[in-house]
């Protein structure tokens, strides 16, 4: 397990119970989601979970030992944080500047700082950017540039605050298969929040579901999205593909044998059972 | 909770005058320092030496260069026109007021009317010595970011916290601009703001600038509270900016040379 | 108006550097001193550089006329972070000013820096203070701290002008060039210090009691 949270509870001091009772465990290499409806406390819990906010009460432990024992620097080496809105993350006048400001406060050498800037920017697809202005970047653009300022400090765990808010489609596609990328060659565990349930089972192999405050429900995405009464019940929806799936089985009667959560796995499943429709006609 | 991407609102003259500065060409290339040390020992003597003969060569230079570069007229003239007007105004309080050499008299409803010599060359003098210091800012700001600016000012040992704050205003600026603009934009949609003289109207407007204007600050405060966030998580320590020229990066001594050589005939010529 | 470049004759434009660079010096000791005790203050100061850079070009409506012109910004920046610190602002909004639309002057920023963020913000913060000692509302003693907080820009300046420039100018020729201008410009830069500082009381107080300008409600 790279990070384990165990109880953990948070409330703001305005008396806002943000986070209550949560638990949250990630093994390592995994692409896990944490999915929520506005409001449910993703942005808190990550803010916990990186220590920017200390829980009132629980535990969070990474990689076996509880967060306490670790000082600032390790913590920052092992996870990064990649904020929703890139313009609170990047405020060096330049992207390079930027992505250098980690590597430099770990005391690297210059030599090494210039390795790791134009190795991260390369990963994230903007070498050409190293000079750039950030006032003069896509939003797209920026999201990279700040994936790249946290690429450059070589966490294990990357996590990220609605990667894919205020993209369009294209944009989030990128950012998607950037994100993947990162997580199948080089091996760093991902987790990101996101309210987007069409974008999950495409990349995801956990999810988490986080509803007022509470986990409500963990497992792979064909487990959790055939819990349709809670997902329901926690401000969510199905996957529009499952949700038509759902639709062909009650007034079609189709025949599915499981839900069907992405494009491709609806096509084969009605393709499977409109074959066996004709073979029955034929007879 | 999905931000769209509004499109960039209106260029204001900052904007353009940064963007100018983003351009390549043989003057953005320059190094900075170099740029910074040169605009400024011109600017000193200008100030310094007296006659009008550097400040004009000044002028022509500078002009010369920034429309060379291809600087949009409107920006030069934007630049132009206030100093200019404030220094002919001046000219023309100083021609009429001061000295004892009569240049000419006129009446005017029996007013006696004269401009006097003195006057005329003090007025005069300020105004090409404002002409050219406008001149040669204007020649260092289209051709230096400020964020190279910044650096060069480091390097130059203006303390780091000035060039720490200079460099996080710059760079939000554009941020809170672009926020502001949209807050504006939404308030006047909902008639925020009067076009028009009456009381009632100026009373509306003004309640909807200083609530927009609170409203930046607020945003402000928030955002310096994430940034504090993200700083940290990357092991802010305090430092913010660092000198990015290093022990070895020497100013290039053929461009050192043609800038003092420069200068020094510019002085030379004008004594 | 700030004073521009080659208005000013060099010695005296070298003694204002002078003169401001003791306060700037403060603030810088002070800006440090502040974020070693909080490492925050640093960004919040560079966001409130820029939120006062904003203030300082948006235009605000002046009363009768339809045209509009734009607050200094001094006085607010003074009571949301302190004299010497707002001192150190005030140079940087001028430096960019300077140049990015020839605002005020490099020679000149000496000058500049004495009369808006010597002068303007300790007289603004003084004002302020003193205002909430005697019991006034923070409303009615930011918009006192900027009437005068901005008169006080204009008035030094003319000195400045009168005594500094290659002419015989009085100071009164000045004052009688700037005031009437500045006297409704300075009234409705009080009257937007004050709504701003009454607007962010009401919505988010937190944020003043974070500065220490407002004691917490109980
Ligand atoms: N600084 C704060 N002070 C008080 N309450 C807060 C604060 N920040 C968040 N909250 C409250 O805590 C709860 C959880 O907020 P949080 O931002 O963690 O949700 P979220 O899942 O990230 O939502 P979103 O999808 O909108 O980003 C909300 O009810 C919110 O109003
Ligand atoms: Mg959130």
């Amino acid at each position: 397990m790279i990070l384990e949270a165990r109880e953990v509870k948070y409330t703001y001091s305005d008396g806002t119970a943000a986070l209550k009772e949560v638990e949250l465990n990630i093994s390592k290499g995994q692409f896990t989601v944490l999915l929520g409806p506005n409001g449910s406390g993703k942005t808190t819990l990550f803010k916990v979970i990186t220590g920017l906010i200390k829980p009132f009460r629980g535990e969070v432990r990474v990689e076996g030992r509880p967060f306490e024992e670790y000082t600032k620097e390790e913590i920052y080496r092992k996870v990064g944080f990649v904020f929703q809105d890139p313009n609170d993350q990047l405020f060096a006048p330049t992207v390079g500047e930027d992505v250098a400001f980690g590597p430099v406060n770990l005391g690297l050498s210059r030599s090494e700082v210039e390795l790791r800037v134009k190795d991260s920017l390369d990963k994230v697809g903007i070498p050409n950017l190293a000079n750039k202005p950030i006032h003069y970047l896509s939003y797209g653009q920026k999201k990279r540039a700040a994936i790249a300022g946290v690429l450059a400090m070589k966490p294990d765990l990357m996590i990220l605050d609605e990667p894919t808010a205020g993209l369009d489609p294209a944009g989030v596609r990128e950012i998607m298969r950037l994100l993947v990328k990162l997580n199948r060659e080089e091996g760093i565990t991902i987790l990101m929040a996101t309210h987007d349930v069409d974008l999950v089972p495409l990349y995801a192999n956990g999810i988490f579901v986080l509803y007022e405050g509470k986990v409500v429900l963990n497992g792979t995405p064909q487990e959790v999205f055939s819990e349709k009464e809670i997902v329901r019940g926690a401000g969510l929806r199905l996957p529009r593909v499952a949700h038509l799936a759902e639709i062909l089985v009650k007034k079609d009667s189709i025949r599915m044998d499981r839900l069907p959560l992405t494009i491709g796995e609806a096509r084969r499943m009605v393709v499977s059972a409109l074959k066996k429709d004709e073979t029955r006609y034929e007879k | 909770m999905v931000k769209v991407q509004v499109k960039r609102m209106i260029k204001e003259s900052f904007l353009t005058v940064d963007a100018i500065a983003q351009r390549d060409n043989v003057f953005t290339r320059m190094d900075a320092r170099l740029k910074v040390l040169f605009c400024m020992s011109i600017l000193g003597t200008i100030i310094v030496l007296p006659g009008l003969r550097l400040p004009v060569s000044v002028v022509a230079l500078t002009f010369t260069a920034v429309v060379m570069i291809r600087t949009p007229f409107k920006v030069i003239l934007a630049r132009l026109v206030p100093p200019l007007a404030l220094g002919l105004i001046f000219l023309v309080f100083m021609l009429l007021t001061e000295g004892q050499n009569r240049l000419f008299t006129f009446h005017i409803l029996d007013i006696e009317v004269s401009g006097y010599r003195e006057g005329f060359l003090i007025g005069l003098t300020i105004l090409a010595r404002i002409t050219a210091s406008m001149a040669i800012v204007m020649f260092l700001s289209v051709t230096t970011p400020i964020y190279e600016l910044g650096r060069a000012l480091m390097w130059f040992r203006i303390p780091e916290v000035i060039v720490e704050i200079l460099l996080l205003t710059y760079r939000y600026i554009f941020v809170l601009w672009d926020e502001g603009m949209r807050i504006r934009e939404a308030q006047s949609l909902r008639l925020g703001y009067y076009v028009g003289s009456s009381p009632g109207g100026w009373k509306r407007s003004l309640r909807s600038t200083f609530t927009l204007m609170a409203m930046v600050v607020i945003r402000a405060y928030d955002r310096a509270d994430h940034t504090f966030s993200a700083m940290s998580l990357r092991g802010y320590n305090g430092k913010l900016a660092r000198n990015t020229y290093g022990a070895w990066n020497r100013i290039d001594v053929k461009s050192f040379v043609s800038c003092f050589v420069l200068v020094a005939a510019l002085i030379f010529a004008s004594l | 108006m700030h004073i521009q470049d080659g208005f000013m004759i060099g010695k005296w434009a070298v003694g204002w550097y002078g003169v401001s660079a003791v306060f700037a010096a403060k603030g810088i000791y002070e800006i440090k001193k502040r974020s070693r005790e909080n490492q925050m203050f640093k960004p919040l100061l560079g966001l409130f550089s820029a939120a006062v850079f904003f203030i300082s070009i948006l235009p605000v409506p002046l009363p009768g006329l339809g045209t509009s012109s734009h607050a200094a910004g001094t006085p607010m920046a003074a009571i949301l972070a302190g004299p010497f610190a707002a001192t150190v602002l005030s140079m940087i909004a001028l430096l960019l000013q300077a140049a990015l639309f020839a605002h005020g002057g490099i020679t000149t920023l000496g000058a500049n820096t004495f009369s808006m963020g010597v002068v303007g913000s300790f007289l603004g913060y003084g004002l302020f203070k003193l205002g909430r000692k005697l019991g006034l509302s923070l409303g009615v003693a930011a918009c006192i701290a900027g009437i005068f907080g901005d008169l006080a820009v204009y008035v030094t300046s003319s000195f400045q002008l009168a005594y500094g420039g290659i002419h015989k100018l009085s100071v009164l020729t000045f004052l009688g060039v700037y005031m009437p201008t500045q006297l409704p410009l300075s009234l409705v830069e009080g009257l937007v210090t004050g709504g701003m500082v009454t607007y962010i009381a009401r919505v988010r107080p937190d944020i003043l009691v974070n500065l220490g300008i407002d004691k917490a409600q109980k």
